[in-house]
């Protein structure tokens, strides 16, 4: 079974390469950063409000902020942190996929409250459900062995 | 240990740093962000001993270009703290510290085809979220071709026995014209100790249909364990000022909660279990102004086994003022099968503006069915309220905020805490 998959993981990526040498299509390149302007990388923002909706190069109506983005964005991020990269410095992403931290994101940056971070106010109390009906939204950010220290002295 | 790693590491950067910028930087092409946060807050035990406690936090960030070779840059971030006054309870808390990153960074100057960092870095892309000691190496060159790998050893693994044996490489290849479609596979392979932690396969695709649609997906396929992790499926329909975000999401615990050791022990626990779980719902979205928006949510939970299915709700509104002011409510109501698995949650904020300062609040009310169960000590509500002012200085390189927090919940009677945070941002 184990051969099988690796067997169509390789035949798929011949598939994407014979699919790439068919293609003819002008390369675009990101820019390295975006302008900095209106403390753009520490705001939600809606990128639509200065690139409109034209869907190439970039659909940037994809990476609209909108008030859930804190807890939807892994779907564009995992398929290319270039675009994150434009406006944000690792170290923000860090504030939550972090290795070890102390300080649950909405502490260390209690004022900026506009940013909907996870686990606002007391969520001691609240975790035990939210971890009952759906553990597998704990395990992404505490499912490592570094990550869960904040998870080990009271669940071992 | 953990202070030499982090503390110190990031002490000792700063001041190579501060050294070196006469000489080697111009304030354009160095920059150093320092945030320093203070708290403060008192706690009594179990036992009735008082605590007084005042950990100072030191967040410390680098970014250098080197302007004799375009394309290559230093990153580096890390944090450290100390106690001023009681630990946290155990002998080696007094300080500890951990280098978050800290990477050389070579994108192509020409036609920026190819980029290539060495070092410690996280990376995020396919299947992995990952913080790697290593080499990463990116590349367009072969056209409508994004290809990507990485190798080296995995931070997040690192226990007392140390990191022999401890490796990570992966990959991930897509094809696609930007904005159009892409189609993506990836590979992760983790070890631990000598032997397989994790070995993903993982796929996800982007499609832009008619009417401007876009379907987004994600599918990953345990390798260990022989079986579907995850799919995680999302169409966007976007109408006017509206817009649609029906999702559905499948996990099967045995395959997505890896049993790898040195996790926590409800992972491991559910992992065997053999459950699963099916979650689909929507978001959706109505912006009646550039400077107003309503979302709402909703989340259906199916499971194979252990519980009756579960619905989560989410409203919530907010207004914005000149770019930077934003006042919000929310509602939420999350219904479980049993009375102890529901709740309703409602919170405010505002962050008001009025440059060169700013004013915050934030009140958290969440309502629990029943808290007459073991761990809510008979308590069935929670309370959270916090309220913060700041100003900047300097053309706005030094940011001072100060925040005051109550809380009144199952866990505390009054909480008390107040933070300071002082961030300074040299070369801006």
């Amino acid at each position: 079974m184990k051969k099988g998959i690796i067997m169509a993981f390789l035949a798929a990526g011949l598939t994407v390469a014979l699919l790439a040498a068919c293609a003819s299509t002008p390369a675009y390149r990101l820019p390295a950063k975006h302008p900095n302007i209106y403390e753009l990388g520490d705001r939600r923002e809606f990128c639509t409000k200065c690139h409109g909706y034209k869907k190439t190069p970039v659909d940037f109506e994809r990476y609209n902020h909108t008030p859930l983005f804190t807890e939807s964005h892994r779907l564009v991020a995992y398929q290319d942190q270039r675009i994150c990269a434009l406006c944000h410095e690792q170290s923000f992403c860090n504030d939550c996929h972090v290795t070890q931290t102390e300080l649950k994101p909405s502490i260390k940056n209690q004022t900026e409250n506009y940013r909907r971070m996870q686990h606002r106010g007391e969520y001691l109390s609240r975790h035990r459900i939210d971890g009952r009906l759906d553990p597998t939204s704990c395990y992404r950010c505490h499912g490592n062995p570094q990550s869960s220290q904040t998870c080990r002295p009271c669940h071992g | 240990m953990k202070l030499h790693k982090g503390f110190t590491l990031g002490v000792t950067m700063l001041a190579a740093a501060l050294l070196l910028a006469p000489v080697t930087g111009s304030a354009a092409s160095l920059g150093i962000t320092s945030d320093t946060i203070v708290r403060l807050y008192e706690r009594d035990d179990n036992g009735g001993r008082q605590r007084s406690l005042l950990p100072v936090y030191e967040f410390l960030r680098l970014d250098y270009t080197a302007p004799k070779t375009p394309g290559l840059s230093l990153h580096a971030y890390g944090w450290g703290r100390v106690n001023l006054r009681d630990d946290f309870g155990n002998a080696d808390d007094t300080a500890d510290g951990e280098l978050l990153y800290a990477y050389l960074d070579y994108l192509d100057p020409k036609n920026r085809d190819y980029q290539v960092r060495l070092g410690r870095q996280y990376i995020f892309e396919g299947v992995t979220r990952e913080s790697v000691d290593g080499v990463y190496v990116k590349t367009d060159l072969v056209p409508t071709v994004t290809a990507s790998a990485y190798a080296g050893f995995p931070v997040n693994v690192e226990d007392v026995k140390g990191r022999g044996g401890d490796w990570i490489y992966g990959a991930r290849v897509a094809q696609g014209i930007p904005g159009r479609y892409d189609v993506a596979l990836a590979y992760k392979h983790t070890g631990n100790h000598g032997s397989t932690d994790e070995q993903f396969l993982g796929a996800d695709v982007t499609l832009l249909l008619p009417a401007s649609i876009t379907l987004l997906g994600h599918t990953t396929w345990n390798l260990v364990t022989g079986g579907w992790g995850e799919h995680s499926y999302e169409l966007r329909l976007p109408f006017k000022a509206f817009e649609l975000r029906p999702f559905y999401q499948r996990y099967r615990y045995e395959d997505f909660l890896n049993r790898r050791p040195g996790g926590s022990a409800p992972f491991r626990f559910m992992s065997q279990l053999g459950e699963k779980v099916d979650i689909a719902g929507t978001e959706a979205f109505w912006y009646p102004a550039e400077n107003m928006e309503f979302g709402a949510r909703y989340k259906h939970y199916e499971y194979d086994k252990r519980y009756g299915a579960a619905d989560m709700y989410t409203v919530l509104a907010a207004v914005r003022r000149k770019i930077f002011s934003e006042v919000g409510v929310e509602f939420g109501r999350v219904e479980g099968d049993i009375a102890q698995n529901r709740y309703y949650l409602g919170r405010a904020y505002v962050y008001w503006d009025i440059a060169p300062a700013f004013v915050t609040a934030d009140v958290v009310y969440v309502n629990y069915d029943d808290g007459n169960v073991y761990s809510m000590y008979g308590k069935d509500s929670a309370f959270f309220a916090s309220v913060g002012a700041g100003r900047k200085f300097l053309d706005k390189a030094l940011n001072v905020k100060l925040s005051l927090d109550y809380s009144q919940d199952p866990y505390f009677d009054k909480d008390y805490r107040g933070t300071l945070a002082v961030s300074y941002a040299f070369g801006k």
